[in-house]
């Protein structure tokens, strides 16, 4: 088994009665780009916020590299690059002063400032101050901070918030590059199924504070219910010949579609249909929509 | 925690916080020569000393320290600046400590100018109208000493006005509090209420009494560093949403 770089174990919040993250148990590998999923209000931010020390958990454990963040969180976050919520920068300040606060608060060498700055390409800009930076700037500034002392994890919360489609395409990028250019776990959260399908080798979905699924996105879809689509030369009848066993059976079309159905069951279903009379002449099981597949775990398709 | 505290100076640069230092010192100098030179002053260096010595004490200390220690912490309070720095892995009482030590630092660096600016202002008006220039000797070591005993004595109010400023998001709130503090410590001169008042020990360490002025300087100084460690463990407790 890879090692974990994130593990917690039956993690909770509460906010009054309000369940923000309920026995959370998320394990994420070293190496991946794990996408953390899930609608505004989730659960996703408390957890983010539990795992970089900045709110107490009211139950479970935590470990970040191996490190229980309980009672070794210097060593654990020493580990961790992170921007929550938006990249908080000092805007009296240029960019490479920017740089060097982080540098002396985390003790990385101040050499780090360069080549963090080479990879967000912000070298030229460095002297400006961040008040005269584009939002896109800021962010990109954000992620080079968040990457001095070459962490073993960045956690990137929203990272692309508020930026315009050519932002949302460089920052997706760089955090798809970050694996294999600096052996970097990645934690990215977002409310958006399309970026993370983009970046993440690996999803975690939350709804209402609790984890739904975690996995790669392969078996996301390959857990999910798959539909049968069928052409056929009669749908009407074939439809009422099917509906005691398949009562969903929709007709579209030159064909009928069934919602849920596996390959064993496929091959029923076409046996059923040929010694019935019927010309089927396709027949094929597709994935659902990864959007379908989200809405339906979160509810929202309801 | 040299690097917390190296973090925190290189965060200044460029900041108001500076500028509201420079302003005490302008205006004790730039007073200073017009009440010389209008003739109204009181005509020797050790009464004219003393006297800048109570209006910084009176006023500008204290609106000082809320000023100073108001915009220390709005450094922090854009939006997610402290889940960023909370989240670095620095301890936290070093990251509190280090907050009170440049506010303490930026007190005594306040109080060296504003010491500067009342000799200056002393001499530049002598320069400017000769024949008001002041009587006998500057009283330079007798102020200095007075400013150290003030500065030691605004500790505590210093690391009050610190503790709103840094748990509030509110830039207004430890302003208002420095402001009301300062006007009633003007009421609260002559009553008991004002031997411990913590807005009035810098006052206190003035008073005829020397009795007054050391226990200006035990609770200032004293309850300062209490106040300090009393903030950190605080703060280092609570939840940053």
């Amino acid at each position: 088994m890879t090692d974990a770089i994130i593990e917690t174990e039956h993690l909770s919040r509460h906010y009054g009665e309000l369940n923000a993250v309920d026995d959370l148990s998320l394990r994420v590998e070293c190496g991946q780009i794990f996408g953390f999923l899930g609608p505004n209000g989730a659960g996703k931010t408390t957890t983010i916020r539990m795992l970089l020390g900045l709110i107490r958990r009211d139950c479970g454990t935590i470990r970040i590299a191996g490190h229980d963040l309980a009672s070794s969180r210097r060593e654990a976050l020493a580990r961790v690059g992170s921007i929550v919520e938006t990249p908080a920068l000092y805007l009296n300040l240029t960019g490479r002063q920017n740089l060097a606060v982080t540098c002396h608060m985390r003790g990385v060498d101040k050499s780090e400032i360069d080549r963090v700055l080479d990879i967000v390409d912000l070298t030229k800009d460095a002297n400006r101050k961040a008040s005269e930076y584009s939002l896109g700037m800021r962010q990109r500034l954000g992620i080079a901070r968040a990457l001095l002392g070459q962490p073993e994890l960045l956690v990137l919360d929203e990272p692309t918030n508020g930026l315009d489609p050519a932002g949302i395409r460089e920052i997706r990028q760089l955090i798809a590059d970050a694996p294999a250019r600096f052996g970097t776990t990645i934690l990215v959260s977002s409310h958006m199924l399309s970026e993370v399908e983009q970046m993440a080798s690996h999803v975690g979905v939350m709804n209402q504070g609790r984890l739904l699924f975690q996995g790669t996105l392969t078996d996301l879809i390959r857990t999910a219910p798959h539909r049968l689509e069928i052409r056929i030369d009669n749908p009407s009848r074939a439809r009422t010949a099917l509906v005691k066993n398949w009562p969903n059976a929709e007709i579209t079309g030159a064909g009928l579609v069934l919602p849920g159905v596996n390959e064993a069951e496929a091959a029923a279903i076409n046996r059923q249909l040929v010694e019935a009379g019927f010309a089927v002449t396709g027949l094929a099981i597709k994935p659902p929509a990864l959007e379908d597949i989200f809405l339906s775990l979160t509810g929202e398709n309801k | 925690m040299i690097g917390v505290l190296l973090a925190d100076l290189i965060k200044l640069r460029g900041s108001l916080v500076l500028l509201v230092m420079a302003v005490p010192p302008v205006m004790m100098a730039v007073l200073g020569v017009l009440v010389i030179i209008s003739g109204n002053g009181a005509g020797d260096w050790p009464r004219t000393t003393l006297s800048g010595t109570a209006i910084w004490a009176y006023f500008l200390l204290p609106m000082t320290a809320t000023g100073l220690t108001a915009l220390l912490a709005q450094l922090e309070h854009s939006t997610g600046v402290w889940s960023h720095i909370l989240a670095t892995g620095t301890p936290r009482w070093q990251i509190f400590l280090s907050k009170g030590l440049i506010a303490f630092g930026l007190m005594g660096a306040t109080s060296l100018l504003v010491g500067v600016a009342i000799f200056t202002s002393g001499h530049v008006g002598g320069l400017v109208m000769p024949a008001e220039a002041l009587e006998g000797v500057p009283p330079y070591g007798q102020v200095a000493y007075i400013l150290m005993k003030m500065w030691v004595a605004s500790l505590l109010v210093t690391a009050f006005q610190l503790a709103i400023a840094l748990r509030f998001a509110s830039f207004a709130l430890p302003v208002s509090v420095g402001i009301g503090g300062t006007f009633v410590a003007v009421a609260a001169t002559s009553s008991q209420w004002g031997l411990v008042f913590p807005w009035l020990m810098p006052v206190n360490v003035l008073a005829s009494e020397p009795e007054r002025g050391l226990l200006a300087m035990a609770i200032g100084g004293i309850g300062g560093l209490v106040a300090l460690a009393a903030i950190i463990i605080w703060l280092s407790r609570r939840d940053w949403d």
